[in-house]
């Protein structure tokens, strides 16, 4: 028996005549039962700062007619309650619509099935959070503040559609974040690490020293740095982490709701969007990346969606209705943060796929320029097209070699601009290590993404705060 | 099991594994209907109802705290075990405090029913939201020099409360909220200029009518078109009636009670001093029926009684809840939450006697931003308004930022006599003599 089935008491044939009645006369819609729990530990200035625990539990009803969406959830989980929001639908919609194909059965199986809560007990997520924060102290003595964040959750959802499709999921998620401040009594910085997968606490356990380690040498970094030149010239983008830049510049632009309100690249199915060689995918079948699904929150199952191929834009991201609209159907995009919102486009794992260059040559190959690791977070106009991007670890290069560590490069650019120059692509191609989250319409979506080492020779600029810098 | 019934359980199951914990258990449903329509049409229709409850447990100052959407008994004792481990893991907090016996209200929930706050009148049925939102748009679309709406939306809210202590505190409060909100865009391209007017009220009969509310909207939008930006300077500013509740916010953050016992705040040695010009006097009234902000008691249960905050200019009391009236060495005065229903009294000059007295300055009837350090009151936002010279309002202004000391600000204001009663932070439009304004 499926889990929402034991605590509901509700089964997958006792729902489906419910659900049937509920979309009588609509062109789609669903019954989403979602069960999801959390718990984190926080160590902060050497104390234990908070410990949380939450339990959310609740369905939402989704009625879709022509371009009209009723959406009705509640977290008393009963026959009558979802009689009662079937009615208030009903209600507010029209009636004139045909039922949609139902999703294809979907047989994925990209991460246990196992809940990480409770695999450890609060004792010893405690003693993790203070042994990191010792471990980081004792290795290096500029040290001031550590901060830790340990924290698990599973989402347990069963999706129920009229036509008898019924599908299951079972989402487990760990996130371990460790931010360091140092200070050498001239400079004060602050630098960080994450990771997060789908997957049990296991490897946190076991692995933590090294990602405290990356921490300290990120922090370590920057407390070398000089302030970064500003103007406009080569951009190296590292692999891995700057894929939150295409994630941002490019996928937000790719979904089709967004197409639907004039992004900056409605309209342009066919054409060349980018250089040759620039192939983008969102993938949501990668095993236990964060942004991975076995099924979106629709009950239509992941799958890999080539977005950008050879420069050439080829599909936007879908959710069912979307699907509809453009023609071909989902691509697997809809998805929700709880059973309180309604499913829009979201990505899963946005990433550019590798080119047959060395990166070492691609640094190599540049005169002058910045070379960009790591980011703490950026903004996208897709209406506009355009970016902004904080880089928290660069590089100055200049002469084929990296020269000094810079800080407070902020990467601003056209999206379609800087698609258009990218020249050298990598072989090197990796996902982040730990992904985000990534906000849109008021709600949050596990995401990751990833790409090879390229370079940019135009479409961004860099706005250091040493504008006498570049010649 | 009724909520209250299921505060007591949660309560027991800690108290089986902690006999010494002191414990509070709230219980709220919330409900919410929301319809928004574009061009006429429904763009989407939203109803939810939740339920949960938050559970905090307190063990020798050590303080833990959970909730969970699933009330089933079996939830109900993990949320109590996870609950209690967090508290003994916890460092001691010394802010930890419940209400005991003597402290709290013991006729909170029939206090509360006496504020009429729930409308029992009303069952608004989407058919009817949805003819409100179109007559709201239609109105806003009617106002010549208007391009469209980009959103006319009209929600229904209603919540039930209850909170249970081991202390022996109780209260169940029902209340509801109608609310309508327009965002209405005039011009268009790069002269785009929008405006949006909203009401909310605990009672549909007493809900501004819908067009109104639009025509109002529609008016504000127009009215910004061509503006114009000014050379920078020092003048006497005009807070907008509308926008003036903000300037009272940003007092009672302030004189709230923590701040205060932290040394946070610019006013914390001002007890009993001038902060107002003479003649202003604000009060904070939590008995007002169907007010939004009304309420018996605050969540720690000790009674919210009417306080007069400043009298003729002078500072009367702090906001305070048990915790930072230990700090302070006084008793609470039901402000845990802060205030309840706040406002500036009305002044004795209308709002055009006050305006007719300046030859150059400004009316602000926007501001952007979060810039006021409540540490030494320096206040700088964006602003939008209109420019007021010889004594009148004349063209619209953007993109300025205005800028002062919320201490000379409060010293140096006069109050119209235009004070309506809407929401729950009220204000007559205000005139403040001199600040700077920065512009092009």
């Amino acid at each position: 028996m499926h889990s929402i089935e034991k605590l509901t008491g509700l089964s997958g044939d006792m729902l489906i005549p419910l659900v049937a009645t509920a979309t009588k006369g609509a062109d789609d819609g669903e019954l989403f039962i979602e069960n999801a729990i959390s718990e984190q530990v926080v160590i902060d200035d050497g104390q234990i700062k908070s410990t949380a625990f939450s339990n959310s539990m609740g369905f939402g009803l989704r009625r879709v007619v022509g371009e009209f969406q009723a959406y009705a959830c509640s977290n008393d989980i009963t026959i009558d309650q979802i009689k009662k929001s079937a009615a208030e639908l009903a209600l507010a919609s029209p009636s004139n619509g045909t039922l949609a194909e139902a999703p294809k059965v979907g047989n994925l199986s990209l991460y246990p099935a196992v809940s990480p809560l409770g695999e450890y007990d609060l004792p010893s997520r405690i003693k993790l959070v203070q042994d990191v924060d010792a471990y980081i102290r004792g290795k290096d003595n500029r040290v001031r503040q550590v901060q830790v964040t340990l924290s698990a959750n599973v989402q347990d959802v069963m999706i129920v559609r009229p036509d008898g499709h019924v599908a299951t999921d079972m989402r487990p998620m760990v996130v371990f974040i460790i931010v360091v401040t140092m200070d050498d009594g001239t400079r004060s910085e602050t630098g960080m690490a994450k990771y997060s997968r789908r997957e049990s606490y296991k490897n946190i356990f076991a692995n933590w020293q090294s990602i405290a380690d990356e921490a300290l040498r990120q922090t370590d970094v920057l407390m070398q740095s000089i302030p970064c030149p500003a103007g406009e010239m080569h951009v190296i983008l590292a692999k891995g982490d700057s894929g939150v830049l295409f994630h941002e510049a490019v996928g937000h632009g790719i979904e089709a709701d967004l197409i639907r309100t004039g992004s900056s690249f409605s309209g342009m199915i066919g054409k060349q969007v980018a250089s040759k060689g620039v192939t983008v995918i969102d993938d949501g079948t990668i095993e236990g990346s964060r942004g991975s699904i076995n099924i979106d929150d629709e009950g239509t199952p992941t799958e890999k969606t080539v977005l950008i191929e050879d420069g050439i834009l080829v599909n936007y991201m879908k959710d069912r209705f979307h699907g509809r609209f453009y023609g071909g159907g989902s691509t697997g995009n809809g998805r929700r943060q709880t059973y309180r919102h309604r499913p829009i486009v979201r990505m899963r794992n946005t990433f550019m796929e590798n080119g047959d260059m060395n990166p070492d040559d691609i640094i190599a190959n540049t005169k002058r320029g910045v070379y960009a690791v790591a980011y703490s977070g950026g903004q996208v106009d897709p209406m506009a097209g355009t970016f902004v991007f904080q880089a928290t670890e660069a590089y100055l290069v200049e002469n084929g070699k990296i020269v000094a560590p810079v800080k407070g490069a902020t990467l601003i650019g056209s999206c379609r601009e800087a698609l258009k120059n990218i020249d050298l692509i990598g072989n090197d191609f990796s996902l982040e290590e730990a992904g985000g989250t990534c906000g849109k319409s008021g709600q949050g979506a596990p995401v990751n993404d990833g790409m090879p080492t390229i370079r940019l020779t135009a479409g961004i600029t860099v706005g250091g705060t040493d504008a006498e810098g570049i010649q | 099991m009724n909520d209250k019934q299921i505060c007591e359980s949660l309560i027991g199951f800690v108290k089986e594994i902690a006999a010494d914990a002191e414990v509070t258990a709230v219980i709220s449903e919330t409900g919410d209907k929301t319809i928004n329509v574009m061009a006429g049409n429904p763009q989407f229709f939203e109803n939810s109802t939740i339920k949960k409850v938050v559970l905090t447990v307190m063990i020798n100052q050590q303080v833990g705290g959970a909730f969970s959407e699933d009330l089933s008994t079996e939830a109900l004792r993990t949320l109590a075990t996870e609950t209690v481990a967090m508290a003994l893991a916890a460092p001691a907090n010394k802010d930890a405090i419940i209400a005991t016996d003597g402290e709290y209200m013991t006729d909170a929930t029939a206090r509360a029913e006496t504020l009429d706050l729930f409308d029992t009148t009303t069952n608004l049925d989407v058919a009817k939201m949805q003819e409100m939102a179109i007559t709201m748009e239609n109105a806003a679309l009617a106002v010549a020099g208007v391009t469209k709406c980009s959103t006319s939306r009209v929600a229904f809210k209603f919540s039930h409360t209850t909170i249970v202590t081991s202390a022996g505190f109780e209260v169940s409060t029902s209340d509801t909220c109608y609310m309508a909100v327009v965002s209405v865009i005039a011009g268009d391209g790069d002269t785009q200029t929008e405006h949006y007017s909203y009401d909310s009220k605990r009672h549909l009969a007493d809900l501004e009518d819908m067009a109104a509310i639009g025509k109002k909207a529609g008016e504000g939008a127009v009215a910004k078109q061509g503006a114009v930006q000014i050379p920078s300077g020092n003048m006497p500013v005009v807070f907008d009636h509308t926008i003036a509740p903000q300037l009272l916010t940003m007092f009672a953050e302030a004189i709230n009670g923590m701040a205060v016992a932290k040394g946070e705040t610019f006013l914390k040695d001002s007890i009993f001093q001038p902060v107002f010009a003479e003649g202003i006097t604000i009060v904070d009234d939590p008995t007002i029926p169907r007010g939004l902000g009304s309420t018996p008691c605050d969540k720690q249960g000790v009674e919210s009684e009417p306080l007069t905050l400043v009298s003729d200019g002078i500072l009367q009391s702090w906001l305070l809840g048990l915790a930072s009236a230990k700090r302070l060495g006084l008793t609470s005065n039901g402000r845990s939450g802060g205030t309840t229903n706040l406002h500036m009294q009305a002044g004795n000059t209308s709002r055009d006697e006050l305006i007719a007295g300046i030859e150059y300055g400004v009316l602000i009837t926007d501001m952007l931003g979060h810039s006021s350090t409540l540490s030494t009151g320096d206040f700088s936002r964006g602003a939008s308004g209109f420019l007021i010279e010889n004594g009148k309002v004349t063209t619209p202004v953007d993109e300025i930022t205005i800028a002062g000391n919320l201490k000379d600000m409060f010293l140096n204001m006069l109050a119209a006599n235009d004070l309506k009663m809407d929401g729950d932070v009220n204000a007559p439009t205000v005139k403040v003599a001199s600040m700077a304004v920065a512009g092009s």
